[in-house]
């Protein structure tokens, strides 16, 4: 990959950021109602259905003429299924369009109803080998990266009662950690 | 005296650092307060500053009354913050939370009634030989009276705090709140320490005993508390040091780096997950943007994730076990490291072609617990448990591919 073109579009992202208003602290489901109305439709983030597959991408952004979709792997971490999201709203910020249907066969699994006549766009988040790919990618980095609380943790994963983790959150709280 | 000026720099330093962000929080400036009376304490301590409140007040030994008097004071907010981490769990009556303001009220005042009688009220100490005044005068009654009545209090609180903070230090793991207060627990053993040797050498003193034993107390006393308030100091600090810009990036860059080698070996097998793929060498030298690349690093690891899909290998996690060697991990790490042999193997098989099945709808045990990632810090702690585990990975990883040879 260029890294020429990569700063640019890193800078291209920078300043599109500086212009977004994002929901503070961070809310994905606040962000997508408001993609939601600037755009003027209803947008419906979904689970794919099915099993992983090879080749199957982790994220794909349908718009047909009344709605648009997000369709998301489930079968990840909560905050990679985040940035998949992010990923696919990014397009949609940055006003990207296909110019063909390349998902055919996802579409019919997903759609199997709807005529490819009504779809305006799709795209998926599978490579980085397009510019607009690319975009999407870094301008979904930027925002979650930043979303991300300057805080640092205090749980442990797993493995801890209810009454110990109220134990060590007061524990926390008496050592300055933020409530 | 370089230990202790060194130890009380620190203390007063986390002091400042820790200036409560949220005053609001009675236990947040509690345990503030405990802070700066123990940098207080630490102050008196140094003999150029309490040989001059001796001198200024003309008062022998004042020093080291005003640092015991506080130290009661201390202990008891300490023991208050633990009580109040408690909480619920042991709710207080009102006979105990009289006794709470009794006890120390009557302990102070018990420490100046045997002062004012000890020789000590009019004799100063020969500081070169003696840190605190019941160490030279220990062979009168009202001394060592006055020794065991503070070291019995302090020694009570530590033992709480310390016992406190070891048993929930070490259920929050490996967090900077988990090491902070294993610290402070650690802290507390010093302070065990430093009364059951002042109580020895006062002990000593009273039975007429001199010698080297004597002579060397001074150093190892000083030592013992000089560790107390650092690894305090030091523990107190630690959960919050996540604020500090400085530190978060000094994290982010340590994180990046550990987490090189598992995202290198993801992108030989699937170079396409890589949006900005960099060498070990320019990794290791850019300081830029470190939030926003570890981020990237968390998310291009999981999309290899993805790519690779791993399949399930029965009886992993006892392979696991059996390649962790003599150190136990715990159940939640071992499904971790079951995912992430499963991931290995999966990785090694695409770099040699191997053919593989898709791991199909259900997601075996070891993936869920693998895939638990909420937030980037909670991601990058699973992912650096993998990567400080790698050799067993690696090892499991190896005994699989043999056994399958083997079966082949």
């Amino acid at each position: 990959m260029n890294l020429l073109s990569l700063n640019r579009v890193r800078r291209r992202c920078r300043a599109r950021l500086r212009q977004l208003t994002l929901p503070d602290p961070f809310d994905l489901t606040e962000l997508c109602r408001s993609v939601s109305i600037s755009r003027g439709q209803p947008l419906h983030v979904r689970g794919i259905p099915g099993p992983s597959s090879r080749g199957r991408p982790c994220g794909i952004w349908i718009a047909t003429d009344d709605d648009d979709w997000i369709f998301v792997d489930q079968q990840t971490s909560p905050l990679h299924r985040q940035h998949i999201v992010l990923h696919e709203l990014a397009h949609m910020l940055c006003g990207h369009a296909a110019g063909d249907l390349p998902e055919n066969d996802m579409l019919r699994r997903l759609f199997p109803d709807l005529s490819p006549a009504m779809v305006r766009t799709v795209l998926s988040r599978t490579s980085y080998q397009s510019e607009p790919e690319r975009e999407a990618e870094v301008l979904a980095s930027l925002i979650l990266a930043r979303a991300q609380p300057n805080t640092v943790p205090i749980m442990p994963v797993t493995d801890v009662s209810a009454e110990e983790t109220e134990i060590l959150r007061r524990a926390g709280l008496a050592l300055g950690v933020e409530p | 005296m370089i230990i202790s000026v060194f130890a009380v720099t620190v203390l007063w330093a986390t002091v400042l650092a820790q200036f409560p962000s949220h005053r609001n929080v009675p236990l947040r400036r509690a345990v503030w307060y405990t802070m700066v009376l123990l940098a207080a304490i630490g102050t008196l301590n140094l003999p150029a500053i309490g040989t001059r409140l001796d001198a200024a007040t003309g008062l022998p030994n004042l020093a080291d009354v005003a640092q015991h008097v506080l130290a009661i004071a201390t202990a008891t907010l300490g023991r208050y913050c633990a009580e109040q981490v408690l909480g619920a769990v042991r709710p207080r009556t009102r006979w105990s939370r009289q006794l709470q303001t009794a006890l120390p009220t009557a302990t102070v005042a018990a420490l100046l009634v045997l002062f004012a009688l000890s020789p000590a009220r009019t004799h100063p100490i020969d500081t070169a030989l003696y840190t605190d005044f019941p160490m030279q005068y220990a062979a009168h009654p009202g001394v060592f009276a006055y020794w065991l009545i503070l070291a019995v209090y302090l020694g009570t609180t530590f033992a709480l705090i310390g016992r406190l903070a070891w048993r929930y230090g070490r259920r929050a793991g490996r967090t900077p709140l988990g090491c902070g207060l294993v610290l402070i627990a650690a802290g507390m053993v010093a302070g065990l320490c430093y009364l059951g040797y002042g109580t020895s050498v006062v002990a000593a003193r009273a039975a007429g005993v001199g010698g080297s034993f004597i002579s060397t107390s001074p150093a190892i006393i000083q030592g013992l508390f000089g560790a107390l308030i650092v690894l305090v100091a030091v523990g107190s600090f630690l959960p919050a040091s996540g604020y500090c810009p400085l530190i978060r990036r000094v994290a982010a860059y340590w994180s990046l780096r550990q987490l090189y080698p598992l995202w290198a070996g993801l992108c030989q097998a699937v170079p396409g997950i890589a949006l900005d793929p960099v060498p070990a060498w320019a990794d290791r030298i850019d300081p830029r943007d470190l939030q926003v690349r570890l981020y990237r690093r968390v998310i291009e690891i999981r999309d290899g994730y993805m790519a690779l899909i791993p399949v399930d290998v029965p009886g992993i996690e006892d392979l696991v076990r059996a390649a962790s060697g003599p150190h136990e991990l715990s159940a939640a790490d071992r499904a971790t490291l079951a995912a992430a042999t499963q991931l290995e193997l999966a990785r090694r098989a695409e770099l040699r072609g191997d053919p593989r099945l898709s791991a199909g709808a259900g997601l075996p045990r070891a993936n869920r617990e693998f895939l638990a990632g909420d937030d980037l810090d909670s991601e990058v702690r699973l992912l650096r448990t993998v990567a400080t585990n790698w050799t067993t990975v690696t090892r499991t990883a190896e005994r699989v591919e043999r056994d399958r040879l083997t079966v082949g």
